[in-house]
C-alpha cells in the first residue's frame, strides 16, 4: 500500500512537471531572409514623419526608478510640438535603444502607443513587481519547476511580465504593426560580455525566429540584474543551419587589417555562427553589464555602416538633423562605509562590483556620442573655414566634392542637472527597485519631463528646426517633493 | 572618420559593405563626400553593371574632410 502511495505521488510530479514545461524562449529559423522579420527596414513612420530628421531616445537601466524617468521624459516629449503644425516630436523619434528598467517603458511604448501614457503608469510603475515576482518563487506549484535545471526565477519573471504586463506580445506584434520607433533591448552575453540585442539581425546569427518571442522575454533578458534573477538561456541553432548570408558588412569587418574595435565588434558577432566557438546556448544577464544606459548600438549605427539600421549611411540622404535624447536615471547615493574606519563587508563589495563598472562605462559612452557630434561639427567647419580661405585668392574656387551638412544634438537628461540640491540628493538617492512608493514615481515622471523642457540642448535641438520654438513651462510642486523625499538614510547604514 | 567620394560619370547609388550610402553625386552633378568609418570596406554601385570593376575593396585611413579617398568606377566600353 505504502509503495503504491508512492508511486502515485511520484506520477503525479512526474505529470505536474510535464504541464508545467519550460517556456521555449526562442525559435528556430527555417530559412534566413535579410527582408524580413523584425527589422528597422521593416517598420515604417507615422504620416508626415520627416526623413531629414532621426531622433534616437536612449533609456538607462535603473529599476522602476529608471522606468518612471524615462517616461516621464517622453511625458515631455509629448509636449515638444514644432513648426506652423505643432508636430509632436515624439512622433518622429525612429529609434529607442533601452536597457533593464529603461525596457519596460520602451516595450510597452512600441507595444500600446495609444494607450501608453493612461495605461503605462497601472500596468508598471505604480505596481509592486517585487512582491509578483516573490510570490511566484514562493508558490507551492512553482517549487517543482524551480527543481528542474531547465527552470528558473527568470521564466517565472517572464511568467509574470507576459501576464500582467505585456500581454504575451511578441515581436511578431511588432512586425505586424510596422510602426516606427525600431526599439532596441539590450542584454549582456555573459560569454563575451556585450551586447545583445532582440532584433532580427541578431537573432539571424542565432538561425532563430524572433517573431515568435515574447516581447516580456527581451524585457526580462535586459533586466536579468545577477544575483536577483538568473540569466536568461537562448538556443543557438546556428549548427542546424538556415542557409544564413552573411551581409557584407560583417565580411567586411571580419578582416584583420580593420582598427581592433572593428574587427573585434564582428569576431564577437561571428561567433554565434562559428563552428569552431561550439555555441550552442547563449546565456543573458542585464544589459547594464555592458551599457547601462543604452547608447552603444546607437553608437555603432550613428559611427559605422556595420548595421542594418546605420545613420551614417543615411546622412545628408536623407537626414540632415540628429537628435540622441539620453534619459539617464544613474544615482550616487551617499555610502555609509565613508563614515567609519572598518572595511566594506562582502555585500557592499558584491554591490560595487555588479554596479560600480555600469556606471563608468555609461558616463564613457555619453562621451563617446558628445564627442563624435564635437568632431562631425568641426570636420565641417574645418572645411567651410578652408574653402573661405582659398577664395580669398581665387573667387570661384570649390573644394571638390559636397560634404552634406548636418546638424547634432546630444541631450543628456540625468540627475546631474537638477538645480535644486535637496530634490538632486533626494532622486540621486532613490534605490534600485522593482517597487517604489507612489510619491516617488510620481516625483521621478516631473523629474523626467522638467528636465526636459528646460534642457538648453533641447532648446538649440528644437530652434533648428523651428526657429521660434519655445519650451513649455515644468515646475515640481514641493509639497510632492517633500512626499518623496523622506530624510536621508545612507546605502548600507543597517549593515 | 574617412571620407570618400565614389567616382563614375553618372549619378548612381553607392553600396559600402551592401548597405545604402546615397548619391555619388548631388543633383546638381557635383560629387557627394560619403563618410565610413575607417577599415576595409567594399565599394559598388546600384543598379545596372556596366561599369567596371564590379566591386573593389579598399582600406580606407588616413583621409581628410579636405582629401577625401577617390574610388573610381568606368564605364564598360
Amino acid at each position: 500500500m505504502r509503495h503504491r502511495g508512492r508511486r502515485l505521488l511520484g506520477a503525479a510530479v512526474v505529470t505536474a512537471l510535464a504541464a508545467c514545461a519550460t517556456p521555449t524562449m526562442n525559435a528556430r529559423l527555417d530559412r534566413q531572409d535579410p527582408a524580413v522579420g523584425y527589422r528597422y527596414a521593416n517598420l515604417t513612420a507615422d504620416r508626415d514623419n520627416g526623413d531629414d530628421l532621426f531622433v534616437i531616445l536612449a533609456f538607462s537601466g535603473g529599476g522602476t526608478r529608471a522606468a518612471a524617468f524615462s517616461f516621464g521624459v517622453m511625458e515631455g516629449l509629448r509636449e515638444v510640438t514644432y513648426g506652423s503644425g505643432r508636430r509632436p516630436l515624439l512622433q518622429d523619434v525612429d529609434v529607442i535603444a533601452s536597457v533593464s528598467g529603461g525596457s519596460f517603458t520602451a516595450a510597452y511604448y512600441a507595444l500600446f502607443r495609444d494607450t501608453f501614457f493612461d495605461d503605462f503608469p497601472k500596468a508598471f510603475l505604480y505596481r509592486n513587481i517585487e512582491r509578483g515576482l516573490l510570490a511566484r518563487a514562493l508558490a507551492p506549484w512553482n517549487w517543482l519547476r524551480l527543481l528542474r535545471p531547465d527552470f528558473d526565477r527568470i521564466h517565472l519573471a517572464v511568467e509574470l511580465y507576459d501576464e500582467t504586463v505585456f500581454a504575451r506580445k511578441t515581436f511578431g506584434d511588432l512586425v505586424t504593426a510596422g510602426r516606427k520607433p525600431f526599439v532596441i533591448l539590450n542584454a549582456t552575453d555573459m560569454t563575451l560580455g556585450r551586447r545583445f540585442e532582440f532584433t532580427q539581425e541578431q537573432f539571424d546569427l542565432l538561425c532563430s525566429d524572433l517573431t515568435r518571442t515574447t516581447v516580456a522575454t527581451g524585457v526580462a533578458a535586459s533586466s536579468a540584474f545577477p544575483g536577483l534573477l538568473s540569466p536568461l538561456t537562448l538556443q543557438n541553432f546556428a549548427a542546424a543551419g538556415c542557409g544564413y548570408q552573411r551581409p557584407e558588412w560583417l565580411d567586411s569587418g571580419l578582416s584583420p587589417r580593420n582598427p581592433l574595435a572593428r574587427s573585434t565588434r564582428a569576431r564577437d558577432l561571428w561567433s554565434y555562427q562559428d563552428p569552431r566557438q561550439d555555441r550552442r546556448f547563449v546565456h543573458l544577464l542585464d544589459g547594464g553589464l555592458a551599457d547601462n544606459i543604452g547608447l552603444r548600438g546607437p553608437y555603432v549605427a550613428l559611427s559605422t555602416g556595420d548595421t542594418e539600421w546605420s545613420v551614417l549611411a543615411r546622412l545628408g540622404e536623407p537626414v540632415r538633423h540628429v537628435v540622441v535624447i539620453t534619459a539617464n536615471a544613474k544615482t550616487r547615493p551617499r555610502k555609509a562605509w565613508d563614515q567609519r574606519a572598518a572595511a566594506p563587508g562582502l555585500v557592499d563589495v558584491l554591490g560595487f562590483v555588479a554596479s560600480g563598472p555600469m556606471d563608468n562605462y555609461s558616463f564613457d559612452t555619453v562621451q563617446l556620442i558628445r564627442d563624435f557630434f564635437v568632431q562631425q561639427t568641426q570636420d565641417a567647419r574645418s572645411r567651410a573655414s578652408c574653402e573661405r580661405e582659398i577664395q580669398k585668392t581665387c573667387r570661384e574656387a570649390r573644394l571638390e566634392g559636397v560634404l552634406p551638412a548636418v546638424d547634432y544634438h546630444a541631450i543628456e537628461l540625468s540627475f546631474d542637472a537638477v538645480a535644486d540640491a535637496r530634490l538632486r540628493e533626494c532622486l540621486e538617492n532613490f534605490p534600485t527597485s522593482f517597487a517604489l512608493p507612489e510619491a516617488q514615481v510620481t516625483l521621478l515622471r516631473r523629474a523626467g519631463r522638467a528636465l526636459l523642457l528646460a534642457s538648453r540642448d533641447l532648446r538649440e535641438a528644437m530652434r533648428a528646426l523651428d526657429p521660434a520654438w519655445q519650451p513649455a513651462e515644468a515646475t515640481i510642486d514641493p509639497t510632492l517633493i517633500d512626499a518623496a523625499c523622506p530624510a536621508a538614510t545612507p546605502e548600507g547604514a543597517t549593515r | 572618420m574617412e571620407f570618400v567620394i565614389v567616382d563614375f560619370p553618372d549619378r548612381r547609388e553607392v553600396l559600402v559593405d551592401g548597405v545604402a550610402y546615397g548619391h555619388n553625386q548631388e543633383p546638381t552633378g557635383q560629387p557627394r563626400i560619403l563618410q565610413v568609418s575607417e577599415g576595409m570596406h567594399r565599394f559598388r554601385l546600384r543598379g545596372p553593371d556596366n561599369y567596371v570593376p564590379l566591386w573593389q575593396t579598399r582600406d580606407v585611413s588616413d583621409t581628410d574632410v579636405n582629401a577625401p579617398l577617390h574610388v573610381r568606377f568606368d564605364k564598360k566600353a
